[in-house]
């Protein structure tokens, strides 16, 4: 059979595939679409769909607002009526907006969607949107679990999407002259790193409550396993619980080890161990232990990395800026420092200072975040924090927290993804998702 | 805090000293409650650290504390109850260590289907379905079924959650046996259950799904037998795309590609191979576009270079970049190179840029092989 020649009128009538009937694909988009604008071209502005528009959605709506050189907002979605109506205002009413963002998904003039929703949202509406056609901007951490990660990962690749996840540490000067210091052996090989952050909140000690009217709680629990509304637990307190947040090492810890890696040039692979110890909380229902630790293990080349909540605040970064958490390299010929990880980044001055030779290893510079994706759309490149190395920092976190919750030490193959000789951690790297959401 | 006794332990007596480990045995049990019922106080403690402790140590107490740990769970105690659903966990997680007996395991998720009892709360049947999803084997499983026509939709779900995290066929057809009858968001939730788990064991089940009105079961049904990346079978039945609106379209779209990567993954390529052609032919949206070039560089490398000349040729810059990086990927050789080549004169400006980037990475490539 020459599919060539194949015509639509052939199509209906041959047997076919699994799926039983005809294949044949008409037209996807109706006809009033047809004469809509495409993709953007090499000067086209592109056109953007929020979803999740509290806390850090709000910040990235301000944001697309105020660089019109870079995207419109056309569309935004929330489950929270209030979100939904103050993200309206400050759109002027030029935004539609949804209630639920499969119909934000729909829109044929939406380009790009920036995903702000709660963590648990990340994977699958990620997906969801590749499969539309949309690229996407995700806030960090990528996913929750190592399933979701790796179901990105494919589907970006599969229909040629470009994502780029929100640690925007990686575009922040002090990480490139960072990584521009350590790649160039300024402190010889670097068998250690150790991350200090502080302590994991405690508290939620409240009632379990009905949701307030303008909440659809059902589509804010979205695929997360079922749990009755608790205003400490729900909105930006979703962090402190394991399945929706993960903790500070999976919020912001997906900032500072994205910097780690970045630094060590280490996206592409991942530990061979993890071990994490903690106390549990003392009262409430948040989750995550006030104080962790978490050492990972890398083989060929060797390193550890190093987690401690609180840790301890080394000399160097007591002149830093935003140095309440952030990342130290204990290199074979001297040590740096990198402060923050995310929005404030800043590091050492002799790494600022440091000018590369010529012909050493060249570390990729991203302009911003926001402008480094928004160019990838253009470019169909990949931007700095893609979605590969956000599923090997994403991972990392998962990792240390499955190694706390089953109190155990895990041994980790990462060419498979799979832990190796522990079954039932297996049976944790992937959650089924509730009611009728799926990867 | 040491349990003294353990099944594990009381396993390792010599058979010959049966009336020692009798009494052994009589003085463990003794032993063993003390030990629970200290911990159980430590457990509702009024001190959160010594509840904390008491948490993280709660792994070896095991099956004996599981039903009062659950009632104090249900209790609504507060801080007690909420150590108690830790507590649970870390003996789920402890039952599940390597190195841990089965019998334990079998032990310590035969306990936490007592707590799916509707005496407890709808949080502790809920967190002891997600235990018994890491603990649980096929005895649990008739237990676990029944709760999938339990009153209350979240339990009925959290049910089928269970189900679908407890691996081997006894779980997976309680799936398949409890779909049939089932509505709404739970039918849906079943059939992508089937999908997820991807055993051609749930064919049969999955294409009768789809002999129905409900256009919702129907593309659920179709995009979980997609995944199954079964050979063709005309017993799926397909809306007519007429009946469809653009998103319900596109899902369609999505489910043949599925399909087509899973019978490449499976060795059939030319099957994926008709597919993404037909998308590449009939297809209007760029991403679909996209995917069917590269899902062509795998199902059919020696096609792609003339499917993605076409492309080169598209009003959507996308879809022209995907064809350039698809080929870059690919390995030269005379017969392509020729192709581009010939496909030059004729390209638009931007084409003709993409054709040049191409051929200096594969002249690349050359000189570094």
């Amino acid at each position: 059979m020459n599919p060539t020649s194949l015509s639509r009128r052939r199509f209906l009538t041959r047997s076919t595939l699994a799926v039983g009937a005809g294949l044949v694909l008409p037209n996807i988009i109706p006809t009033g679409v047809l004469a809509a604008p495409g993709r953007p071209g090499a000067n086209d502005r592109i056109r953007t769909g929020h979803i999740g528009v509290g806390g850090m959605g709000g910040y990235h709506l301000n944001y697309i607002k105020s660089h019109p050189e870079l995207a419109t907002c056309v569309a935004i979605a929330d489950a929270d009526q209030s979100h939904l109506k103050h993200a309206g205002e400050v759109m002027g009413g030029n935004a539609k907006l949804f209630a639920d963002f499969r119909e934000l998904l729909a829109l044929p003039e939406v380009d790009a969607c920036i995903i702000a929703t709660p963590d648990h949202w990340h994977g699958i509406m990620t997906v969801m949107a590749c499969e539309a056609g949309k690229d996407v901007y995700c806030e960090k951490p990528a996913c929750c679990t190592i399933a979701e990660g790796r179901a990105m990962v494919n589907t970006a690749a599969r229909y040629g999407r470009i994502i780029q996840i929100g640690s925007q540490g990686r575009s922040q000067p002090a990480a490139w002259a960072a990584g521009n210091y350590i790649r160039n052996g300024k402190i010889g090989r670097v068998p250690k790193v150790t991350c200090w952050h502080y302590q994991n909140p405690t508290g939620a000690d409240g009632p379990d409550t009905d949701p307030p009217a303008e909440l659809n709680y059902d589509m804010w629990l979205g695929p997360l396993r079922w749990r009755p509304y608790n205003k400490d637990t729900t909105h930006g307190n979703f962090r402190w619980l394991l399945e929706s947040g993960g903790g500070q090492i999976r919020d912001r810890g997906a900032h500072v080890m994205s910097v780690v890696l970045f630094v060590m040039n280490a996206d592409h692979y991942g530990p061979a161990s993890i071990e994490a110890t903690g106390l549990p909380p003392q009262h409430g229902r948040y989750e995550a232990p006030p104080d962790m630790e978490v050492v990972y293990a890398f083989k060929d080349p060797d390193w550890e990395l190093h987690w401690s909540q609180p840790g301890q605040l080394p000399e160097e970064a007591a002149d830093l800026g935003n140095n309440k958490y952030g990342s130290k390299y204990w290199g074979e010929t001297g040590t740096l420092v990198v402060s923050g990880g995310d929005g404030g980044t800043d590091t050492e001055k002799k790494a600022k200072e440091y000018h590369a030779p010529i012909n050493g290893p060249k570390v990729y510079r991203s302009p911003e975040h926001h402008e480094d994706f928004f160019n990838c759309l253009r470019t169909r490149e990949q931007p700095i924090m893609n979605i590969r190395a956000a599923h090997a920092v994403a991972s990392l976190c998962i990792l240390g927290n499955l190694s706390w919750r089953l109190q155990r030490k895990l041994q980790w193959d990462w060419r498979t993804e799979k832990f190796i000789g522990d079954e039932q951690a297996n049976l944790m790297l992937n959650r089924p998702a509730r009611s009728t959401w799926h990867l | 805090m040491q349990f003294p006794v353990t099944p594990k332990t009381m396993k390792s007596f010599p058979p010959r000293c049966l009336l020692l480990a009798v009494a052994l045995g009589v003085f463990g049990c003794a032993a063993v409650a003390a030990d629970l019922a200290e911990f159980l106080g430590r457990i509702q403690s009024d001190q959160g650290a010594t509840r904390a402790e008491a948490i993280s140590q709660a792994g070896p107490a095991g099956a004996d504390a599981v039903v009062p740990l659950g009632e104090l769970a249900s209790a609504n105690k507060g801080n007690a109850s909420l150590a108690a659903q830790w507590a649970l966990k870390n003996i789920a997680a402890y039952a599940g260590r390597p190195g841990g007996t089965p019998e334990e395991k079998k032990a310590v998720a035969e306990a936490f289907t007592r707590l799916l009892d509707t005496k407890y709360t709808k949080v502790t049947r809920t967190l002891a379905l997600e235990l018994l999803s890491i603990t649980g084997d096929a005895a649990v499983v008739p237990k676990i079924a029944a709760l999938l026509s339990d009153t209350d939709p979240d339990v009925r779900d959290e049910a089928r959650r269970s189900l679908q995290g407890i691996p081997g066929a006894a779980s997976f057809q309680a799936l398949v046996a409890a779909l049939p009858k089932a509505e709404g968001r739970l039918k849906i939730a079943l059939i992508n259950a089937l999908g997820q788990r991807a055993d051609p064991a749930g064919a049969d089940a999955l294409m009768s799904a789809t002999a129905t009105d409900d256009l919702e079961v129907k593309l659920a049904a179709i995009e979980a037998i997609a995944r199954l990346g079964l050979p063709k079978d005309d017993r799926t039945k397909i809306p007519s795309w007429d009946s469809l609106t653009p998103p319900q379209m596109n899902r369609m779209a999505v489910a043949f590609l599925c399909w087509a990567h899973e019978r490449t993954a499976k060795g059939a390529p030319e099957d994926a191979r008709e597919v993404y052609v037909a998308v590449f032919d009939n297809a209007r949206t760029e991403h679909l576009l996209c995917a069917a070039l590269i899902g062509l560089e795998k199902a059919a490398p020696d096609q792609v270079v003339e499917t993605a000349v076409k492309a080169f040729g598209h009003e959507e810059n996308t879809v022209r970049v995907t064809a350039a990086q698809v080929l870059e990927r690919l390995t030269p050789d005379d017969s392509r190179t020729k192709a581009l080549l010939e496909a030059y004169p004729a390209a638009k400006p931007e084409a003709r840029e993409l054709i040049l980037r191409v051929l200096k990475t594969w002249n690349d490539k050359k000189a570094t092989s």
